[in-house]
């Protein structure tokens, strides 16, 4: 063991350590896969082993250690040569980094969703309106001398599938701002689409703009975050709302367009705004580069952050006839 | 006219809410005619068209605001409680201006949309007496001969029949004539009530 060993298991000098069992200083839970490990490599095998010490002074380091075997003697016995260093400092630093990454996505969720409070806020106060009244007329029918039972409780249902209205669009808030992220799973980009557009349809109806989605009947899963892909959904059809702001109300429509190849999913989102004069897309999707008064120009290095992320790409151009076009592709998901 | 033959008229683009306001005002026993938007109702709306009306704020096309102002524009006196979900003060404030009788910010509570129907029924009724009153003392002044008018002009200034008749250069008797004739088509028994009707009516004509 040489001095880096030494500050590395909290001993104070050679002797400290001398004498030992390496496999006091591993940390319990490590101590098997540790042992699986040695054995591995006394069987003639290379690896590399990631694990945890608890040093002499008790202080936790996370290690990474790098082994080979080694034959040595006249018979042929075999010891290791490992290197082992200390990750502890490069872990926490990306633990902390993925952290603010996933910070970062909430707060723009939760950013998105603040400007489309006045909408959503509406799409829950409709159910309540109409909950409200036919409680309150349910209450004059049971007050008159012959109660019209059947128009009772036909209310009665009205008002449980109006509670249920209510709850789903709910569910669906709540989903997209929880914090964190969610683990990557298979699931039908089709339908993570619709739900972002859910999200989105009272705010889309206030701002008068029409979207129409068009996907082929079955597309191969992808391993993806639904709610980040839904929140790259949300910045691009906002975008493309802010850009059409100035048209004629009948003229603003996206386009949601859905295809693929036997590796990729191809999103492309398509407005029919004035396009954008800066194609240069290092600029464009870069932070804090923006074309709005309002805004920090996060939206856009999000989405690409979010897609790099899941392992595709994302583009912007000039439509050929008006309006800009972004496109972002997620990989097909490798398990059938 | 009794209250059962006024209508409320209904106009919300949230196929849900409408429905419900129709069952909560059917049940309180007022009559209701339910539209999904505002070009909608404005295209069964005639003069005859007699009740008050209730209209969400924001709808797809014709925007209960804009609803406001075609109805004022063409006149129409039928009174508006307007209903929204997000009723900041400005909006408010430019509801108010348009002559709307009330704004409730969803969700409110049945009772005060009730008490608003009721209240805008009412408002109708009112107007709808006046309107019929004001117009009942047109056609009594429109009946006056020429003569008869310069008579009452200076009876309601309440000139004793002598000034009356100096002013005019009639005879006292021909003063008197009018002075019965006048009272007699203006229905009532003397020259300060003449004066009250013609006052009402100026009244409703200076435009407010």
């Amino acid at each position: 063991m040489n001095s880096a060993g030494l500050s590395f298991t909290g001993a104070e000098s050679l002797e400290d350590v001398v004498g030992r069992c390496v496999f006091d200083l591993i940390a319990p839970e490590f101590r098997e896969k540790f042992r699986e490990f040695h054995e591995k490599v006394c069987g003639g095998e290379a690896g590399t082993l990631e694990m945890e010490i608890i040093g002499l002074k008790g202080v936790r380091r996370r290690m990474e250690t790098h082994a080979v075997p080694l034959k040595y003697g006249p018979e042929g016995e075999v010891g290791q040569l490992a290197v082992t260093r200390d990750v502890t400092d490069v872990r926490r630093a990306e633990e902390l980094i993925a952290a603010h990454q996933a910070q970062l996505l909430h707060v723009s969720r939760l950013s998105s969703l603040g400007q489309m409070a006045a909408a959503i806020s509406h799409e829950i106060t409709q159910p309540l309106s109409a909950i409200s009244n036919y409680a309150a007329a349910c209450r004059l029918l049971l007050k008159r001398e012959q109660p019209d039972l059947d128009t009772f409780s036909r209310h009665i249902e009205t008002i449980a599938a109006q509670t249920h209205r209510a709850g789903e669009t709910l569910d669906r808030i709540r989903t997209f701002i929880r914090g964190g992220n969610s683990p990557k799973q298979s699931c039908d980009i089709a339908d993570v689409i619709t739900g972002a557009l859910d999200l989105m349809k009272a705010e889309l109806r206030n701002r008068q703009v029409r979207v129409e989605f068009r996907s082929p009947e079955t597309l191969p899963a992808v391993m993806a975050d639904r709610i980040q892909i839904q929140q790259v959904i949300t910045n691009l059809v906002t975008n493309a709302c802010d850009a059409m702001q100035r048209l004629p109300e009948n003229e603003r429509a996206i386009d949601i367009i859905c295809q693929h190849d036997t590796d990729h999913i191809v999103i492309n989102v398509e407005d029919t705004g004035p396009g954008l004069n800066d194609l240069s897309q290092e600029t464009l999707f870069e932070a804090f580069s923006t074309s709005k008064s309002e805004g920090m120009g996060l939206g856009l290095a999000i989405c690409r952050d979010i897609v790099t992320a899941h392992g595709g790409t994302i583009v912007a151009a000039n439509a050929p006839t008006r309006g800009a076009v972004f496109q972002f592709t997620l990989p097909v998901s490798k398990e059938a | 006219m009794n209250s059962t033959a006024l209508t409320a008229y209904l106009i919300d683009d949230d196929r849900a809410v409408l429905h419900s306001v129709s069952e909560l005002l059917d049940a309180a026993g007022i009559p209701t005619l339910a539209f999904i938007s505002a070009e909608q109702f404005l295209h069964q709306l005639t003069p005859a068209t007699a009740g008050c009306i209730i209209t969400d704020l924001r709808m797809q096309g014709m925007s209960g605001a804009d609803l406001l102002r075609v109805l004022r524009d063409a006149g129409c006196k039928l009174p508006v409680i307007v209903v929204s979900g997000h009723a900041d003060v400005p909006v408010t404030v430019d509801v108010m201006e348009h002559g709307a009788i009330t704004l409730l910010q969803k969700p409110y509570k049945a009772d005060e949309l009730l008490e608003a129907v009721e209240r805008a029924l009412d408002i109708y009724r009112n107007d709808h007496q006046r309107t019929e009153q004001l117009d009942d003392i047109r056609r009594r002044l429109d009946s006056l001969q020429p003569d008869e008018y310069g008579v009452m002009k200076l009876m309601i200034h309440g000139k004793p029949n002598k000034a009356i008749a100096s002013e005019l250069e009639i005879s006292m008797r021909t003063v008197d004539r009018r002075r019965s004739a006048v009272l007699e088509k203006m229905g009532v028994a003397s020259a300060p009530e003449v004066a009250r009707l013609v006052a009402l009516l100026e009244a409703a004509e200076i435009p407010a």
